[in-house]
């Protein structure tokens, strides 16, 4: 079984996905995951209004944007081998769906933080 | 493999592929934990998808974002499950430092950063990440 030759893009994605979200996720699990949900944070700070404003800003777009997307890259390109060391056959069917799923998530997160 | 492009001449039989059990990461220690560290992605992944819900959410207007923190808030094992997605994804960045400290090993001039002080280092980055996050999440 040898790797195919797209293996060092995803590799590369899969690594700057691990980066970011070993960095900037427990935050992001603190705050969006726990303390908003769970109504820690006054609803003037975790309203609407205030978390549109927050998100409309350019760098915060493009943060978003790649945050999610590297994430999803990397959970896409882990989980595949997860799966073949499991036992799945690795095969093209594997790496279409779990690729395919980051890449739309990627397409669809685009267009909903331009559409803020 | 593809034999076009690595010119291989078919040699007649097919390899031998050992067949290995799918538990076989339940039979040693060392084993398990890169099979925990491995399925840290379910959370990153399971994470990532709930901050793209908000962000839909966010683009579709206020009824949908109050729809978002309600939903996730409404759940009774919200505490639990938050709690749960935070261990593996600080797991994940623990495990994924010691993979750095090993891939790019850091020296400055004659001193040598040990792993556990690259780790260390690198986990204080995290908290001062969480800390901007937080800072920004209640509006500065």
């Amino acid at each position: 079984m040898t790797a195919p030759r797209s293996e060092p893009f995803w590799w590369l994605l899969f690594s700057a996905g691990g980066m970011m979200s070993a960095i900037f996720l427990p935050g992001h699990v603190i705050f969006q995951g726990i303390a908003m949900p769970l109504g820690w944070i006054p609803a003037d700070q975790s309203g609407y209004a205030r978390m549109h404003a927050l998100v409309s800003h350019p760098i915060a777009k493009l943060y978003l944007l790649v945050l999610i997307s590297l994430s999803l890259f990397h959970a896409a390109h882990r989980l595949k081998h997860a799966a073949a060391d499991l036992g799945l056959h690795a095969s093209g069917f594997l790496a279409f769906v779990f690729y395919g799923f980051a890449i739309l998530c990627t397409a669809v997160a685009g267009y909903a933080l331009v559409s803020i | 493999m593809s034999a076009g492009h690595h010119r291989v001449p078919d040699p007649g039989y097919k390899d031998y592929v050992p067949s290995i059990p799918s538990t076989w990461w339940l039979q040693s220690r060392p084993y398990f934990l890169f099979m925990v560290r491995e399925l840290t992605a379910v959370f990153v992944m399971i994470f990532a998808l709930h901050l793209l819900l908000g962000v839909i959410a966010l683009s579709q207007g206020e009824a949908f974002w109050n729809a978002w923190v309600a939903r996730a808030g409404a759940s009774r094992t919200l505490m639990f499950g938050g709690l749960v997605t935070l261990f593996f994804v600080l797991y994940h960045s623990v495990t994924w430092f010691i993979a750095g400290a090993a891939v790019t090993p850091l020296q400055i001039g004659d001193f040598k950063v040990s792993v556990p002080m690259f780790v260390l280092g690198n986990m204080g980055l995290v908290v001062v990440v969480a800390a901007i996050i937080g800072y920004f999440t209640l509006g500065g």
